[in-house]
């Protein structure tokens, strides 16, 4: 009987430590803006290099912030979902090319169509950086107060925006 | 004797030598310098995309973005810790690979410790109780 103290010692760590494991969800977990004001920056808009775009073009409406380049695959294949909800949706869409010149921007948005009311052009991944994203395609839902409310990884398929965004959304609309 | 006496001439020699981009001036950090620290920032920063690589041996797309950031911090004169501090502001502690010791990291860093106490233990109360049976 005293022989087994050993084995069930080592069962218990190994339950204490597999429950701290899965108790995290890897996404949300460490994500430092959640409920955060949208981080501040200074760029410049895509279409018009000359104007400067910073934190405040955010607040004031609920915002779906976008991260995507002509060079993610991924980016192409949600685009469409992207176009259709700028055209069924009264929401606010912002663009943030990452990764681009601009000419192959503007092209790529021309030939797969443009939902955006405006694209922030972020060459450098300053903004990126600056707002704890992981890579491209990111989505982002932003309050009228400016305040990050969710981050989706990965493609808005039909799925995600009918059983995730949508009803958020649907739900800072009545607050 | 010779070879004592050229030894401590060329030691002399390293000890009076100063390297030559130390007479740089003090705002312009160089170059060299840069890559230097920078390295040493970035081995320590998680890339974000593979987990467990650091951001100077990931090729994906954020760490050659986050390896530009640190450079161009190095070089606006800013010290390591408050590169190491914009990122952890940005990622959490999740972008160290070494995780910082705080409470929720007291389990972590303390256990092994802990094991090795208790093995010492358990070896002491066994080595007393054979050398008891044998007396």
């Amino acid at each position: 009987m005293r022989g087994l103290i050993p084995l069930l010692a080592f069962l218990a760590l190994i339950v204490l430590l597999a429950v701290s494991i899965l108790r995290g969800n890897s996404d949300q977990l460490s994500y430092k803006f959640l409920n955060e004001p949208f981080p501040e920056f200074e760029l410049t808009e895509l279409y018009d290099e000359t104007r400067s775009v910073d934190q405040a073009l955010i607040r004031g409406e609920i915002t779906l912030v976008n991260i995507f380049g002509t060079w993610c695959t991924p980016c192409k294949a949600e685009h469409p979902k992207l176009v259709e909800i700028g055209e069924t949706e009264n929401l606010r869409l912002v663009g943030l090319n990452w990764r681009d010149t601009r000419d192959r921007a503007k092209s790529w948005l021309a030939q797969l169509g443009d939902p955006y009311d405006f694209v922030i052009y972020d060459r450098m991944g300053e903004l990126v950086i600056a707002m704890g994203a992981t890579g491209a395609p990111e989505t982002y839902v932003i309050d009228a107060q400016g305040i990050i409310r969710y981050k989706h990884v990965g493609m808005v398929t039909d799925q995600v925006w009918a059983e995730t965004l949508q009803p958020l959304i649907r739900q800072l609309e009545s607050e | 004797m010779r070879r004592w006496l050229m030894l401590v001439v060329l030691m002399a020699g390293f000890a009076f030598s100063v390297p030559g981009h130390a007479q740089d001036s003090q705002t312009v950090i160089s170059e060299e310098v840069v890559e230097q620290r920078a390295r040493d920032i970035g081995r320590g920063l998680r890339c974000v995309m593979c987990k467990n690589e650091s951001i100077e041996e990931s090729p994906s797309t954020t760490a050659q973005d986050m390896r530009r950031i640190v450079r161009e911090r190095v070089r606006s004169g800013e010290t390591d810790a408050e590169i190491i501090d914009y990122m952890q502001s940005r990622y959490g502690d999740f972008i160290l690979l070494k995780p910082p010791v705080q409470p929720n990291t007291y389990l972590l860093w303390g256990l092994p410790f802990l094991l090795l106490l208790l093995a010492l233990l358990w070896f002491w109360r066994a080595a007393r109780k054979y050398s008891q049976d044998q007396t």
